[in-house]
């Protein structure tokens, strides 16, 4: 069975919706995303697109303001549970992870 | 030196690498891209340089719509700028030493990329097959007799048929990659590269045109008067029916109507316009005016006729033993190929006393077996309400012969005799014909072989 749209979030989806949680546009975003990862996680101006673009129609963020070709965004009260939900969903998975290999494996 | 050149760069539009590995190549070589046409593109002279490339897919809509223009937007802060639109993607360079991709999610791009062919790639496809497959039954239905004795015919349906299963190929060769991507984007790989049979399909399709070109030139080299004269409609109509294709296209490209509706209008344009001269290889052209009597002709009593009549196999004075001191006669290739001839004959003679006699045959040459009785049948079996009704074939010196009837029984004067490879329909009027007279006239209508054995 198909997973429902954001049930989980990849990396970029994540970073995203976090950067958001003050007003950014699309450049600044991007940079953002490469400075906080230390350029572990890049995102491409196509996939950021189509994120942002993904993220309005779920109600996840807001346009704040259009100047020229500028955009700016901001993230909303859905996007913002859903960005917990993640955080939870990972906090589980090392918690889990703690509970039965940490002891031995942890580095 | 020139500033400025030219390439054909015939790539699918998901032929991502192909495309990247073309135009980095060119750039090393000093040429940047200026503008990517269908399959011929431009290039502008620059200094050599390692020039990175990336295809990708820009949001719906026209090219200066504020989404399109964000998108760009985003990509030059990326360090990415427009090269070209092509095919419904876009096409970026970056002379940075290490960008960031324009695509970092190949899950993500696979899904727009597959939303763009299907209602641009795949339907384009899909609406020629049709187109194709409507010429390959209309053949496949039709009459043989008409098929097999035009070359354009012949040729077009071939060229329908090349047609189909190269829109197939693409259609299925894009499924295939679409396949690939999605299982190696799955299992967290990159979208699948392009197998190189792809690329050779790739190249031919942007020749089809080019296909419908062989049967049209085939008649206007070895096709009957007339069908030369239909060849040459053939070839107008269709430089006709492109030329008015691309202009609509062009003209379509600036309003508000979307990519997929023009794409269908486009389509339905050329289907309409193609029609007619679809037709024309059955069109029998104006009746002929009463034409003027030339030098070798004379008038008598109202009517043409020949000085010195042409020799053809059969005539009046053949079968009554008598001069027929007026005489008019014709002789006219209807059709040949490489399959079957058709030859039309018409004699009308007349004596001083007012006698008169018509004669009128057809012989149609088809070597093969089968195909001379699929064209017999399509003739006993055609539209009239007269029918065809089985005699002795022995006076003729055939192996069938049928006489066409009215339903109440009465005859006519009109027969159809078949000898191995050979049809004969044959009219006469003012002739009663008697054994010795079909006699006469199996012996001279029969192929070269068979007229030992008649009387």
């Amino acid at each position: 069975m198909a997973r429902e749209k954001f049930q989980t979030l990849t990396e970029p989806m994540f970073y995203i919706l976090l950067s958001l949680r003050e007003e950014c546009c699309g450049a600044d975003i991007m940079a953002w995303v490469a400075e906080r990862t230390q350029g572990r996680v890049s995102i491409g101006p196509g996939t950021l697109y189509n994120l942002l673009d993904s993220f309005l129609q779920a109600g996840m963020i807001r346009e704040t303001a259009v100047e020229g070709r500028k955009r700016s965004y901001l993230i909303t009260d859905k996007g913002r549970e859903t960005l917990r939900a993640e955080y939870r969903r990972l906090l589980a998975l090392t918690e889990d992870y703690k509970a039965c290999a940490g002891e031995e494996e942890t580095p | 030196m020139k500033n400025k050149t030219f390439r054909f760069a015939c790539f699918a539009p998901f032929d991502f690498q192909g495309v990247e590995k073309h135009l980095s190549a060119m750039a090393a070589k000093g040429w940047r891209l200026e503008k990517a046409g269908g399959s011929l593109w431009s290039y502008r002279r620059a200094e050599p340089a390692r020039v990175r490339c990336a295809v990708t897919c820009p949001p719906e809509g026209e090219e200066e719509t504020p989404d399109r223009l964000f998108f760009q937007d985003l990509c030059a802060s990326a360090g990415w700028e427009k090269a070209a639109d092509w095919a419904g993607m876009q096409i970026y360079t970056s002379e940075r030493e290490d960008p960031t991709p324009l695509e970092t999610d190949p899950g993500l791009f696979l899904e727009r990329v597959h939303r763009s062919m299907k209602s641009g790639y795949l339907r384009s496809h899909l609406g020629q097959m049709v187109f194709a497959a409507f010429w390959v039954l209309r053949a496949g239905l039709g009459s043989p007799r008409r098929f097999f004795l035009s070359n354009l015919s012949i040729g077009m349906f071939l060229s329908a048929l090349l047609l189909l299963l190269l829109h197939g190929s693409c259609s299925a060769g894009y499924w295939f990659w679409y396949r690939r991507s999605l299982r190696s984007v799955e299992e967290g790989g990159d979208l699948a590269p392009l197998p190189g049979w792809f690329r050779a399909l790739s190249r031919v399709y942007d020749l089809w045109i080019f296909l419908l070109l062989p049967p049209v030139l085939l008649e206007l080299a070895c096709g009957t008067p007339q069908s030369i004269r239909t060849g040459a409609w053939a070839l107008l109509g269709t430089l006709m029916a492109v030329g008015l294709a691309l202009g609509l296209n062009r003209y379509l490209k600036g309003r508000t109507m979307s990519r997929e509706n023009q794409a269908v209008l486009a389509l339905v344009c050329v289907f309409v316009l193609a029609l007619p001269f679809i037709e024309w290889d059955s069109y029998p052209g104006p009746a002929p005016e009463t034409p003027e009597p030339e030098v070798d002709e004379y008038l008598w009593q109202g009517q043409v006729w020949d000085r010195e009549p042409q020799e053809i196999p059969l005539t009046a004075e053949d079968l009554t033993g008598r001069t027929w001191p007026h005489v008019r006669r014709t002789a006219r290739a209807e059709g040949r190929t490489l399959f079957a001839s058709e030859i039309r004959y018409t004699e009308a003679a007349a004596r001083a006393d007012g006698t008169r006699a018509y004669l009128h045959y057809v012989i149609t040459d088809i070597p093969s077996d089968r195909l001379c009785r699929a064209v017999l049948d399509e003739i006993r079996t055609g539209p009239s309400f007269l029918q065809y009704q089985s005699e002795d074939p022995a006076p003729w010196g055939a192996e069938t012969a049928w006489r066409l009837e009215y339903p109440d029984g009465r005859t006519t004067g009109e027969w159809l005799v078949q000898w191995p490879g050979r049809i004969a329909a044959f009219r006469a009027e003012g002739l009663d014909l008697t054994p010795e007279q079909k006699a006469v006239t199996g012996t001279r209508l029969a192929p070269e072989g068979r007229k030992e054995g008649t009387r």
